[in-house]
């Protein structure tokens, strides 16, 4: 039966969570249970990609049977497949990663089932199809998030998650005011339904109230310049493995809901999309510098994040199909990436004589481990845009549509500041890899495995990019038409 | 056989690769590097026979290509194509590459790790072949980007010295950034032509010529090719670049790498060129940079950054060539290319050897070395004068037919003139510092007499590769009757590049015409240049003596690095600044939303206090005045206090809208609240609040934040307005959960109905963000806290498992207390059971049936102190709860999917079974939901209150299960 | 009524924010309390109708719109784990920080 098709990627986490715990006391086994579940769920996301390929419709599930809009609609459309096999396949190089750590916050009993609810709290939020379970979602996740960092080896992690924690508070209070106008304006919070109501009655009292609020919820949930504050602390502190996720995947949630917002809820918004490339640009441009600027490693690669959210939201803005596409072809391989990037990061802090990430800390430490070094190059290539590793295809996809819908002067300043990403990048790989370095260092550290995947899978999507590229595009045609997306929920 | 024919084009390719990987696979054997040189030179001498081979297939004037899809549903293509001047470029990288290969090989000597060089030569080498053989736009930017990657890491070779880390940096940098301008321009015709194939778009000429986007894509591609070619002012890159080994840099900067932009432009010149921005822009850079390469080499003392200026001149002679729309400029073009590269490989190389062999490139050091290194005296020797452009080389041919297309008629009347002269005059320069080089190394005397440079001729093997390309130059400009194949060959290169047919001839003598008189003119001033050496250079070095573009470079950068350090120090790490920029963000936001669909229509405001009786206006104000003296009043707990009093204001309120579920939950929240506020009172010392709470700032900034708050609470009293006042209307979905809320889930209770039935999903993840919290709290001060070593580990005050009166931080505590505990355990336990069993038919559920269980164990905490009550409930294994919650909320929803026929759907077990039971009580699955919620908050709170309520004692499980942490690696 | 009651919201809302940007942080907490009271009321009030009644199926009268009763007790329940959370944290940066004063916690910036 279909429903189970999509209940099982979900379903797999959440179970995972008292599952991991119930064996706490034996890592390895727990270590092991996590990383097969996590593996599981990546499975049946790819089975549950070709149902809905074949049949070119979505699935959903009416939880408890009762129909849309009255109970809780989860539904699998391309967009919702495509957030998912990006996170899952990212989590578990994360799970591995952690496997291989260092880092005494890996050996925690508790530290697996945080990190299956981080999990099964980004898989739910992008399956489902209703305003407020979208809002519990991004809870579990914002408190799962919360709670790996607080609990990091890094003294700073507490500092980093109480930030985090009250930011996210603030953000969940506009998402709770938007869904309370949302509803005082249409009376239902399934997406569908309210897709259908506002676009028959788009000036009900405090629709634009309403939308105004969850802009913001998400400007803070994506780390948008200049709602981004909290991001580079939070994700410079968190473990290697933790961070990794959070600067590749949490911050999707904000994207993910800016694709549902600009072409489910709101399509005819103008205003909407000329803010968000406003604040792309913005923020293309800061996050450049601020990378070209910092002091860390791990918080370069948040910078870069805050540029690289910039680029796609750019993306979102012009809202041609060929930007959408584009923008989910850069989505995914920046959630590949800047994980990879990060794992290295990590690697490298770890074998640190003092570990941290801090330039003056990992300068030279490189040297001794050369692999490294390949994998680290060339992932900043692939950050650069630099053929033949995948981030080209993405960056190739934006300039393309930029010139495509006339859009000259937001491309002049992402152009520029894709050469200051170039510059960065350069920049901390010859620090860590050709400056001499006095300190001794240890040969010992966190594994490569995980990041040497991703990077070899960037390699692989950047050779073979067809099939990501189509991909996008069908999910960018299906967002084309959100009446096929209502169509499918409220038949 | 027509794929063998294309897949020929293929072939260089993995022949390359099949090079990299052999020098991958001998990284480990120890083999020397001249040893490994030979091997591989194997490959790019294989590569450069098929690429002949290729060639003569090419129908005169045709193309050959070779095409996959890349990326279909873009369009895009890996396409080669190969004609007559991707066949003369081809032909020279492999060329040159085999004898750069060898020659490195024996540059390295015995050096077993040079493994790394030759692989990194080989990976240019593809990138660059890439490059001249892409068959369309975005492979040719691929390999574009590739040739960048790969000098990159040949210049930064010698990565421990500074300068070759700050050359690399510098050409990735100046390189890179021109890529991404070319590859903006080549979306450009790619949007107007509809393809990237050079078939296309090079037959689309007209279009892209008369397009209103033909400047800015123009502007774009040239960018790129300057860039790359180092043009001025973007040539500083290039001296610089000399810091990579020898061989790189006479592979680098003779035949390839700065060939490409000059490549790019004669291949894109029937699609682009004949414009007049295309033959000025072309024109005057190229002129400019042909003088400043020319007059920058005079002045150079060491062999290297001479022979760097007088490539970047000769690359400013291409250039300009291109920019003429001349037959005769071409012929020029391909004679000049191929001249440029035999000599300058071979000056480069030599120049390597004598470094090698003598320790030194530095002219004042060197001299006299003719009689001690013959062989290279004569290599060297003609390679020199064949820059010099003397007869009877090769590079007089190139000069002369320069000076011919420099004197052609139809050129502009104003270039008419000024082409020649520059001509001439950087000529001379050239020829100037030809001369200098030469004497300098060979003829001239040390400036240190004492001390006369040491060196002899080196070995066969290694004056081979500079031998080759030297005789060359010579040969091409004796040979009696021109070699008809390379006539054909290079006219078939000057075709492809200028879109019509080009006669080319190769006799040196051609009478006494314009051109000769030109160059002997050129001849003369030259040999006075370097008479009036000893004045001249002084002088040159005197004037401007920082005559450099670097400055414009530096100030880039630093320019970059003070933006840099403006966004970071926005960063201030001061968490209030963010919140205040995220407040004012969402006033922003809504102000615009709001405000720009002409405002949202505000209910005419009527006084009316309809519904207002004394218990409403009491709960109103006991809340609004609880919250303000929250925020007014000093002392931290009377804060405290108000809270709790504002969240029973609160809970009022709710409990007279009616909604007695709500109030209940809302009642006991702010009871569990106000208890882990006190807790964690206890916990941060006194004089640390008291002294943030007297950290007043200034009056401004209390007076800023009052606004900010002041504008988020008039947002949200008027959005709270409007909401009201839309009120009584009909909802779309609440009628459907009023009615079936009996017949489908039998409860008689909506609320509950909505909360374990209809949306139970969302109280299943709901409880899980509980149940993490609590784990979160137990994990974070238990575990991550204690490794800090933060506490001051106090021994534990009461010996283990010892009965003891006393209560929590030895509060003696009295048996009536006890008495008490032991009888509102149970009791609590009993209301928590009602409340799950009937949670459906009345108010209050799981949550609260766990919170209150979870407040008395927190009240034994207080009497019996924590080990005693966790030996006395030693049963209630707080994690194992969550995981019986948790577990069972699973089951029950699948259990739903099983007799329910969906997940999450209801069940009646009691009705299934026939069971005969209480009324108001069914064992549905509701009811097991009901069970589990009460478990998992149970859990959670009880690990909540117990790890706020006694962090600093010693707790043996954490303790055992860090040692074992410390254990593991 | 609506007036004073969306005022009410108002103040608590306004009193929460204020709190949050005060340096101590117990203060700062007590605001996200505040706020997320001053968010459950003004959800509550985003009910269709309000009742004379409680929502049960048994109610004869008008019952007040059941919904954002049902949303407002899950809010309430997150906010509260979030609450007790942020409190061990604000505990464990009391003793690394050794302060209580939230402008003092800059361990991370630039």
């Amino acid at each position: 039966m279909t429903a189970w098709s999509l209940l099982l990627p979900l379903v797999i986490l959440v179970a995972g969570v008292p599952l991991t715990l119930a064996f706490r006391k034996k890592r390895k086994l727990q270590s092991a249970l996590a990383l097969g579940l996590m593996l599981a769920a990546l499975g049946f996301t790819l089975g549950l990609l070709r149902t809905i390929l074949k049949t070119g419709q979505p699935v959903t599930v009416q939880m408890g049977l009762w129909q849309a809009p009255f109970g809780i609609t989860l539904t699998a459309d391309p967009l919702s497949v495509f957030m998912v096999l990006m996170s899952q396949t990212v989590l578990s190089a994360g799970l591995l990663y952690s496997l291989g750590s260092t880092e005494k916050v890996v050996h925690y009993p508790t530290y697996f089932p945080l990190f299956l609810a981080l999990a099964a709290g980004l898989t739910g939020a992008f399956l489902t199809g209703d305003l407020f379970n979208l809002f519990v979602f991004a809870e579990i996740i914002v408190i799962s998030g919360a709670v790996l960092t607080a609990i990091a080896d890094d003294t700073y992690g507490v500092e980093a998650a109480f930030k985090y924690f009250y930011i996210s508070t603030l953000a969940a209070t506009f998402f709770l005011l938007g869904i309370g106008s949302l509803y005082v304006a249409h009376g239902t919070l399934n997406l569908a339904d309210l897709a259908s109501r506002i676009a028959s009655d788009p000036s009900a009292p405090l629709t634009t109230a309403g939308m105004a609020f969850l802009t913001a919820t998400f400007l803070i949930k994506s780390a948008a310049f200049p709602f981004h504050f909290w991001q580079p602390d939070f994700h410079a502190a968190a473990p290697t493995p933790v961070s990794a996720m959070l600067s590749s995947l949490v911050v999707k949630v904000g994207v993910y809901a800016f694709f549902r917002l600009t072409t489910l809820l709101f399509p005819e918004t103008q205003l909407l999309k000329t803010l968000l490339v406003i604040i792309g640009v913005a923020g293309v441009l800061y996050g450049g510098f601020g990378a070209a600027g910092t002091h860390n490693v791990k918080r370069m690669l948040a910078y870069s994040t805050l540029a690289q959210i910039g680029f796609i939201l750019v993306g979102i803005g012009w809202g041609t199909p060929l930007s959408l596409a584009a923008a989910l072809v850069f989505t995914f391989n920046h959630a590949l990436i800047k994980a990879a990037m990060l794992m290295l990061a990590g690697a490298v802090a770890s074998r640190a004589a003092v570990k941290s990430a801090s330039f003056e800390a990992v300068v030279g430490v490189g040297k001794y481990h050369p692999w490294a070094g390949v994998l680290f190059l060339l992932g900043g290539m692939a950050l650069a845009g630099i053929p033949p590793l995948n981030g080209f295809t993405g960056k190739l996809m934006i300039f393309w549509s930029g010139v495509e819908a006339g859009q000259y002067i937001p491309l002049l300043i992402i152009g520029v500041a894709s050469i200051v990403t170039l510059t960065y990048v350069i920049r901390s790989f010859v620090r860590i890899w050709f400056e001499p370095n006095p300190r001794v260092k240890e040969k010992a550290g966190d594994r490569l495995l995980a990041p040497a995947l991703l990077v070899l899978l960037s390699l692989l999507l950047g050779i073979w990019a067809e099939p990501l590229v189509s991909l996008a595009q069908v999910t960018a045609a299906w967002l084309g038409d959100p009446a096929l997306y209502i169509a499918a929920i409220l038949r | 056989m027509p794929f063998m024919q294309d897949f020929v084009l293929a072939l260089p390719f993995l022949l390359l690769g099949a090079g990299i990987l052999t020098a991958l696979a001998f990284s480990r054997s120890g083999w020397t590097a001249s040893r490994l040189g030979w091997t591989l030179s194997l490959f790019p001498f294989s590569s450069f026979i098929l690429a002949l081979y290729a060639f003569t297939l090419v129908p005169s004037g045709k193309a050959l290509t070779f095409s996959i899809p890349w990326i279909p549903s873009l369009g895009l293509n890996f396409s080669l194509y190969l004609d007559g001047l991707a066949a003369l470029f081809a032909l020279l990288i492999t060329g040159i590459g085999t004898l750069v290969v060898i020659y490195a090989g024996q540059y390295f000597g015995d050096d077993a790790s040079a493994w790394r060089f030759h692989a990194y030569t080989l990976l240019f080498m593809l990138a660059m072949l890439g490059l001249v053989l892409a068959g369309d736009l975005i492979t040719l930017f691929i390999f574009w980007e590739g040739t960048s990657i790969s000098s990159f890491l040949l210049i930064a070779y010698k990565f421990k010295d500074e300068a070759a880390r700050k050359g690399a940096f510098k050409s990735l940098f100046i390189t890179g950034g021109g890529g991404i301008a070319m590859l903006t321009g080549f979306l450009f015709v790619i949007h107007l032509t509809g393809s990237a194939d050079f078939k296309t778009v090079l037959a689309s000429g007209d279009l892209l010529r008369t397009s209103p986007l033909y400047p800015v894509l123009f502007t774009l591609i040239a960018f790129g090719a300057f860039t790359k070619s180092a043009q001025f002012p973007a040539h500083i890159w290039l001296p610089e670049a000399m810091t990579a080994p020898t061989p790189a840099s006479a592979f680098l900067h003779s035949a390839t790498m700065v060939k490409a932009g000059v490549y790019l432009l004669a291949r894109l010149n029937p699609a682009l060129g004949g414009t007049d921005t295309w033959f000025w822009t072309l024109s005057i850079v190229g002129l400019t940079t042909m003088l400043v390469g020319a007059y920058l080499g005079f002045k150079q003392n060491d062999l290297k950054p001479l022979l760097a200026y007088s490539t970047i001149s000769q690359l400013g002679v291409l250039v300009a060539l291109i920019g003429q729309d001349t037959e005769i400029a071409f012929k020029a073009l391909v004679i000049s290319i191929l001249a440029h590269a035999l000599y300058k490989s071979a000056l480069f190389m030599s120049a390597g050897i004598i470094d090698h062999e003598t320790g030194t490139r530095d002219l004042r050091k060197l001299g006299g070395l003719c009689k001690q290194m013959p062989v290279m005296f004569g290599i060297m020797g003609i390679a020199i004068l064949s820059m010099a452009g003397l007869p009877p080389l090769f590079g007089f041919l190139a000069k002369e037919t320069l000076l011919a297309s420099a004197t052609h008629p139809s050129l502009p009347p104003i270039v008419d003139s000024l082409f020649p002269l520059t001509t001439v005059l950087a000529g001379a320069l050239i020829l100037a510092q030809a001369v200098l080089a030469v004497w300098g190394v060979f003829l001239g005397k040390p400036a240190d007499e004492k001390h006369p440079p040491h060196g002899h001729d080196p070995n066969f093997s290694f004056w081979l590769a500079p031998a080759v390309p030297a005789l060359l130059s010579l040969l091409i400009g004796l040979a009696p009757v021109e070699p008809q194949f390379l006539v054909n060959f290079l006219a078939d290169a000057a075709k492809a590049a200028y879109g019509d047919k080009v006669k080319v001839s190769l006799t040196l003598w051609t009478g006494l015409n314009v051109p000769l008189v030109l160059s002997i003119v050129a001849v003369m001033l030259g040999a006075l240049l370097f008479r009036q050496r000893g004045r001249i250079r002084p002088w040159m070095t005197n004037f401007l003596p920082n005559f450099t573009v670097n400055a414009l470079f530096n100030g880039t950068m630093s320019g970059l690095d003070s933006l840099s350090r403006l966004a970071t120090r926005l960063q201030r790490g001061q968490m209030r600044f963010y919140l205040r920029v995220m407040l004012l963000g969402m006033v922003a936001l809504v102000a615009m939303f709001v405000g720009v669909p002409a405002g949202v229509p505000v209910p005419k405001f009527e006084w009316n206090l309809v519904g207002l009786n004394g218990l409403r206006m009491f709960s109103l104000v006991m809340l609004t005045a609880a919250a303000l003296v929250s925020v007014f009043i000093k002392r931290d707990l009377h804060a405290v206090i108000a809270l709790g009093i504002t969240g029973l204001g609160v809970a009022v309120w709710m409990a007279l809208d009616p909604s007695p579920d709500v109030a209940l939950v809302q009642i006991v929240v702010d009871i569990l609240a106000t208890v882990i506020l006190i807790l964690s009172l206890s916990l941060i010392p006194r004089r640390l609040r008291d002294r943030a709470n007297e950290l007043l700032h200034s009056r401004k900034g209390m007076a800023r934040d009052a606004l900010i708050a002041g504008a988020a609470g008039l947002v949200m009293a008027g959005l709270a307005f409007i909401a009201l006042n839309t009120r009584p209307r009909e909802s779309v979905v609440s009628p459907f959960y009023a009615e079936n809320a009996k017949p489908l889930t039998g409860a008689k209770d909506i609320v509950g109905a909505i909360v374990v039935d209809f949306r139970g999903a969302d109280t299943l993840i709901e409880i899980l963000v509980f149940a993490m919290a609590g784990l979160g709290i137990y994990t974070l001060l238990h575990y991550a806290a204690r490794k800090g070593g933060e506490y001051t580990r106090e021994p534990p005050e009461i010996p283990l498992r010892a009965h003891t009166p006393l209560g929590i931080h030895n509060l003696p505590t009295s048996p009536m207390l006890h008495m008490l505990a032991y009888i509102m355990f149970p009791l609590a336990f009993m209301l928590g059971v009602t409340h799950m069993m009937y949670g459906h038919d009345q108010p209050g559920d799981g949550f609260t049936a766990g919170v209150i269980v979870s407040l008395t164990i927190a009240q034994w905490y207080m009497l019996f102190g924590y080990y005693e009550t966790r030996r006395k409930l030693a049963w209630l294994n707080r994690n194992n709860m969550i995981v019986a919650g948790l577990t069972l909320a699973l089951f029950n929803a699948a259990g739903g999917a099983v007799f329910g026929g969906g997940f999450f759907a209801p069940v009646n077990y009691g009705e299934m079974l026939g069971l005969p039971l209480p009324a108001g009580f069914g064992i549905t699955n509701s009811f097991f939901f009901e069970v589990a919620i009460a478990l998992t908050v149970m859990g959670a709170a009880t690990l909540i209150l117990d790890n706020l309520g006694h962090p600093r004692e010693e707790d043996l499980e954490a303790e055992a299960d860090l040692a074992a942490l410390e254990e593991k690696p | 009524m609506n007036l004073l009651t969306s005022l009410a919201i108002g103040i608590l809302f306004a009193a929460g924010i204020y709190q949050i940007l005060r340096r101590n942080l117990i203060r700062a907490a007590i605001g996200l309390v505040l706020i997320s009271n001053a968010v459950n009321l003004f959800l509550f009030s985003a009910g269709a109708y309000t009742g004379i009644e409680a929502a049960y199926s048994t109610a004869t009268r008008q019952v007040s719109d059941p919904l954002p009763q049902a949303l407002v007790l899950t809010a309430i329940v997150i906010s509260m784990g979030g609450f007790a959370f942020v409190l061990s944290l604000l505990y464990v940066i009391s003793t690394r920080y050794k302060t209580s004063d939230s402008d003092e916690v800059k361990g991370l910036k630039n």
